[in-house]
């Protein structure tokens, strides 16, 4: 059998997280090939259905990644967000679905680094729990 | 009371308050009521106020342009809903006549029948009455009667987390996607809601259990900071699925964490932002 390796959606903003995840790339840093990139123009524009469609659909991790507080190229789009992710996680824990399996954090397009690290132990934390199966 | 409400109900329409009022009359079978709309005197001596009033007649501004003047009754659960549409631009305050009802609770109509009394108690009580947030009509231009809550508050009802994802999965499972919950919804008014919708997809039409659980889902997700716990959705569910359990332990988060309580804001709560909200995107090393 081979080994469980979970998909991970990684919900990245277009002008700090995903300039980010670009800046690990071309620095050779390496991270896990499980995650799947949606770039959104805005973290203010991750709809919480996003989220629940992926897990929906049998992702096993979906993480959401925005411009810190302040640094928001719309002004005030992350704002929003922060207001929203919170609900978003105790929804999912009401649901059943364990607060490992959703991860909100700020990256920003300095900190390649990080978001390699991020998704490392973010897999890493993954693969300590089932798939989350399909929901038919 | 009745009769108070009829003579107030009257006046409204004599003076030319409003064009109509809207409010309950005696329904078809013991045990309910039905809305009913006023438009003459003749008409107010039909309406009828007592613990059978189970409808949230907030539902109905949105059916209405905005510049129509009506007069609405209202319970305290009722007049919050109301309060969220103004908040969110879908009723004008000026335009509408808020007649509040002083409410101790009310009864579910199944549970009444069963009991064989109209007479409001722990066991006859809609189950949302047991888990009442509001004292008094938010917004009312005039309260009608006094009213003493004695039932008792209903505690936690969730079950524990490792349940939950197959507690969920058999209830949903369950669901005929009638879409009731949403249609009775007073504070559900998409012209087109994203389950209808085919382009993009969200959830299809398909009763099952998986497809339920993302119209739930989501549905809890646009009522958040908006639901004021009415129970009506509950109340239609024709599969008695809990429909409105997310709902409230909602509320209860978003009193914890923000401390809002729908339909007692002047702002929606997803709409605005404060410098010192809670981040959940800062992880303590």
């Amino acid at each position: 059998m081979s080994e469980y390796n979970p998909k991970i959606l990684a919900v990245l903003c277009n002008w700090c997280s995903y300039a980010g995840a670009d800046l690990a790339g071309s620095s050779r840093m390496h991270y896990p090939t499980n995650v799947r990139i949606l770039r959104v123009p805005c973290s203010g524009r991750v709809d919480p259905m996003f989220v629940l469609k992926a897990f929906k659909s049998g992702f096993d991790g979906v993480i959401v990644l925005g411009c810190h507080p302040g640094d928001c190229h719309y002004a005030k789009g992350n704002y929003y967000t922060r207001r929203r992710i919170p609900l978003l996680k105790n929804l999912l824990a009401n649901l059943g679905v364990p607060e490992e399996r959703f991860h909100f954090e700020w990256v920003s397009a300095s900190e390649g680094a990080r978001f390699a690290e991020l998704v490392t132990e973010f897999t890493a934390a993954l693969k300590e729990l089932p798939p989350m199966g399909k929901m038919i | 009371m009745t009769d108070k409400l009829r003579e107030e109900a009257k006046r409204v329409l004599r003076e030319g308050i409003a064009e109509m009022v809207i409010g309950w009359a005696e329904g078809s079978a013991e045990f309910k009521t039905t809305p009913f709309f006023a438009f003459t005197e003749e008409d107010c001596d039909r309406l009828v106020w007592n613990t059978a009033c189970v409808n949230n007649l907030a539902k109905y501004l949105t059916d209405y342009p905005k510049e129509k003047k009506i007069a609405l009754c209202v319970k305290p659960c009722d007049s919050a809903s109301v309060n969220v549409l103004i908040a969110e631009n879908k009723v004008l305050r000026e335009n509408i006549y808020v007649i509040g009802l002083a409410c101790g609770g009310v009864i579910d109509p199944i549970k009444a029948a069963d009991a064989g009394t109209c007479e409001l108690s722990d066991a006859t009580a809609k189950y949302a009455c047991l888990h009442c947030v509001h004292d008094k009509p938010e917004v009312a231009d005039i309260v009608l009667g006094e009213a003493e809550r004695k039932l008792t508050p209903a505690g936690e009802d969730m079950p524990p987390f490792e349940e939950r994802r197959k507690y969920w999965e058999k209830e949903f499972d369950k669901c005929v996607r009638c879409y009731a919950c949403r249609q009775v919804c007073p504070n559900c008014y998409c012209e087109q809601c994203f389950a209808d919708r085919t382009d993009p997809k969200w959830t299809s039409r398909k009763p099952t259990a998986g497809e339920s659980w993302m119209f739930h889902a989501v549905r809890v997700m646009h009522m958040a900071g908006r639901c004021v716990g009415c129970g009506e959705c509950e109340r239609v569910c024709p599969k008695s699925i809990p429909v409105e359990k997310l709902s409230r332990e909602m509320a209860k988060y978003v009193k914890d964490i923000y401390d809002y309580t729908a339909g007692m804001g002047e702002k929606p709560l997803l709409g605005t932002y404060k410098d010192e909200d809670y981040d959940a995107g800062v992880h303590e090393e």
